[in-house]
């Protein structure tokens, strides 16, 4: 998966997860947007901390060989920032359907509570079958298998036994639209770029 | 999810509650509503939340997240009647929808019943509704919105220290966060009915 490169440090996120009630609706009819093909997926906009003017012109260079929403892209989800620190490892104890918003998971006997907030991979970042989901409530770790509620929804089919990664991990998102000037606004006077994503549901 | 309950980590800095809709009729905004009097109105409002702790930042998006859109619902303890004593009684007689009047009979914590106190009139998971006292003589009270549905006899009444059912408004907000911390975030709220 392509990442940002390292002169770039974001320095705000804004992260939330579309939902179909989420378009905005006209309050005389209930009339609402249709929902987007993954349901729920997550939507970003994440500010960079001032560039040089160099990096600034790398970056822009960059941005332009995404193509687009064509190639998507890695945001770093740091333990302690986006995500609660992480104290499990975790196993699917049961087979994941897309749709499913609460999974069974395998925790590490006596590590503690699994809170909600918490961000958990499932799938391997080089295929579609890639997916961050968010902890919604919170699980004591007891040693048995636990039900999980995540968001958002599980969009693929995960086998019973697979690792799930617990805590910090990488977002897959796209640009927000394929016209460059759609997807990022610049600061002029503090030299800091804001980028509108999506996030990538296929690799 | 539906009934949530407001998270602890999030700590309401300003707000606003106002009624929508006082002219609207039973049939809601479907497009065919009656217009005149409404029994359709109900409480909109935006809240802002204080700047929070990663910690608490997670658990405050993990609960509008739970929330899934505008489908869920959850309890909001209204804000500024949170150090009030909980009041109580029940419908005298029954009430018909669009009522704005109502007897209590067997209060607590009669005190909190006063003009510009928030009460709950019946069970907020199913029928019941927020309301806001509009004066009160003995145990007569005139409230609005009206109610948008019929209570019987004997239905409990809470004033006071309340808690209404709502859902968010508009789009799932962001949950801002930096290195720092999260800034706190607006959003906008209705009623659950």
């Amino acid at each position: 998966m392509e990442t940002l490169p390292s002169y770039a440090k974001i320095s705000e996120y804004q992260l939330r997860i579309a939902s179909p009630e989420s378009a905005p609706r006209n309050v005389m009819n209930l009339k609402v947007q249709a929902p987007t093909p993954a349901v729920e997926m997550w939507v970003a906009q994440i500010a960079f901390a001032s560039m040089t003017v160099e990096n600034l012109r790398q970056f822009l260079g960059w941005l332009a060989a995404l193509d687009g929403r064509l190639t998507a892209f890695g945001v770093p989800v740091v333990a302690g920032v986006l995500t609660a620190l992480a104290s499990h490892t975790a196993t699917l104890a049961a087979d994941v359907a897309p749709g499913d918003s609460v999974i069974s998971l395998n925790l590490t006997p006596g590590s503690g509570t699994l809170l909600a907030g918490t961000m958990l991979t499932l799938g391997a970042s080089g295929v579609d079958a890639y997916q961050v989901v968010e902890v919604l409530a919170d699980v004591a770790a007891s040693g048995s298998p636990a039900d999980v509620e995540i968001s958002p929804r599980a969009r693929w089919a995960f086998t019973s036994g697979a690792t799930v990664v617990v805590g910090a991990t990488t977002l897959r998102v796209r640009l927000a639209s394929d016209d460059t000037a759609g997807s990022h606004s610049f600061n002029p006077a503090t030299g800091e770029i804001t980028l509108d994503l999506v996030e990538g549901v296929y690799a | 999810m539906r009934n949530l309950a407001w998270p602890a980590a999030a700590h309401v800095t300003d707000w606003t509650l106002y009624v929508e809709g006082h002219t609207r009729g039973t049939a809601r905004e479907a497009g065919a509503g009656v217009w005149g009097r409404g029994s359709g109105a109900h409480f909109m409002g935006q809240i802002s939340l204080a700047p929070m702790t990663h910690a608490d930042a997670f658990s405050v998006r993990a609960f509008i997240h739970r929330l899934r859109g505008r489908a869920g619902s959850f309890y909001l303890p209204i804000p500024g009647t949170e150090f009030l004593a909980e009041g109580s009684g029940t419908l005298a007689a029954g009430v018909a929808a669009g009522a704005s009047t109502a007897t209590l009979t067997g209060l607590i914590n009669s005190a909190e019943l006063v003009a510009g106190a928030y009460a709950v009139v019946g069970d907020l998971t199913t029928t019941g509704q927020l309301v806001q006292i509009v004066s009160v003589s003995g145990s007569d009270i005139v409230f609005r919105p009206r109610l948008r549905a019929a209570h019987l006899t004997g239905v409990a009444v809470a004033f006071g220290k309340v808690s209404g059912l709502f859902r968010l408004a508009d789009s799932v907000p962001a949950v801002a966060i930096t290195a720092a911390g999260s800034p706190g975030l607006y959003f906008a709220i209705e009623e659950f009915r």
